[in-house]
């Protein structure tokens, strides 16, 4: 239980994927514009990492060590394609929110990387903390950056203005330099924030 | 690597591929009827959404080919809409390239020659950026013009901040429709 737990902490705290690992990068700056785009990314991330990392941690002894890479790559596309196909299909409001975040997912490294390092090595419930752990440090960062952006770029919160309607959108937090310079900020304060707790 | 660590490859990545491939299948073939129901639905929606006057629609099986085609823009299908039997305009799918992909539109035009509403069926643009072209602020702009508008970015279309090239793919729509629309002589 314990190992559980903190296998499910390191990707929050320990190993954050953005902003330790800096890996799924290409997507935070993407999709953070809104935050509704990034509670939607930030769903669908921690669903696909989660279902197919556990997947490929079921199969891992089955594997051989040579060919694992092309393997992950077909256990994760056919899990996003089969879970592209059902949404579609049995719920399309939910296809129609999260549809354009779904090829982004496929080629996000997080679950790349989660697969090469963690899921093929590792049972399938530890697998399930771990993925669970990193989607949810994702969300949380890209959440973050979301709200930011989305204040300053727009003046709104969740689509509901904050500040008077006379403020001039800041056009550099809507593209991408935006997003970039939050996230060097975030990581920043996180390293300051390690180095005085000297972790 | 022996031989035999060879053909252990060969075949486990050939079973795993196949295993995909045949729950793909699988997937594929039990969701197919009921996505094909949903966008048949969607469409029908979207058509009485770009001509609100017609009553009903029926697809244009005679379209005059376009003389001079381009890889960027494309015209799918056309449909008839109907006023009590009597054709009042045309509703167009076309394919355009954005960002990210083509964007699929489906443009209402009356039968003399104005805009009557444009929807995006389909794109793969960026989200937040390039997605803002499904925006009422950004379609309406298009609405009530006549084809003959020029149709240019900055100047009567203003473009999505972040998303010129999908602003562009749209407006290439519409010039694209305006030339066509010429070409077969206002049908």
């Amino acid at each position: 239980m314990k190992e559980f737990w903190n296998c499910f902490k390191n990707g929050i705290i320990g190993e954050n994927p953005v902003l330790r690992l800096m890996i799924g990068l290409c997507s935070v700056l993407a999709v953070s514009v809104r935050l509704e785009n990034c509670l939607y990314m930030g769903a669908a991330v921690i669903f696909v990492l989660t279902g197919s990392n556990m997947v490929i941690s079921a199969i891992r002894n089955f594997v051989p060590n040579e060919v694992r890479i092309p393997i992950f790559i077909v256990v994760i596309s056919t899990f996003t394609t089969i879970v592209d196909l059902v949404m579609k299909a049995y719920l399309p409001a939910l296809s129609e929110a999260l549809g354009v975040f779904i090829p982004l997912i496929v080629v996000n490294c997080i679950i790349m990387a989660r697969a090469e390092a963690f899921a093929s090595r590792k049972p399938v419930l530890l697998t399930m903390a771990d993925s669970l752990g990193m989607g949810i440090g994702y969300t949380m960062v890209i959440t973050i950056i979301g709200i930011i952006r989305e204040l300053f770029g727009y003046g709104q919160f969740f689509y509901r203005q904050i500040f008077p309607s006379s403020y001039q959108g800041m056009m550099m937090m809507i593209l991408p330099p935006g997003a970039f310079l939050l996230i060097g900020l975030c990581i920043a304060i996180l390293n300051h924030f390690y180095r005085r707790n000297n972790l | 690597m022996t031989m035999k660590n060879t053909w252990k490859i060969a075949l486990s990545l050939t079973v795993f591929c196949v295993i995909a491939a045949f729950s793909l299948a699988v997937v594929n073939s039990v969701t197919q009827k009921e996505i094909e129901r949903r966008s048949q639905e969607d469409l029908k929606k979207a058509l009485q959404k770009v001509a609100p006057f017609a009553q009903e629609f029926q697809k244009w099986e005679t379209v005059p080919p376009v003389q001079t085609p381009t890889k960027d823009f494309s015209i799918l299908e056309v449909y008839e809409a109907l006023k009590e039997g009597k054709r009042e305009g045309l509703v167009f799918r076309v394919s355009t390239t954005g960002y990210g992909g083509p964007i699929i539109l489906l443009v209402g035009i009356s039968e003399e020659g104005k805009l009557t509403g444009m929807e995006v069926l389909e794109h793969q643009e960026t989200p937040g950026l390039g997605s803002n072209i499904e925006s009422d602020s950004f379609l309406s702009q298009f609405l009530d013009k006549p084809l003959t508008d020029p149709f240019e970015v900055n100047k009567d279309i203003k473009a999505i901040s972040g998303a010129t090239i999908s602003t562009r793919a749209i407006v290439r729509a519409c010039q694209g429709l305006a030339s066509y629309w010429e070409e077969i002589g206002k049908p």
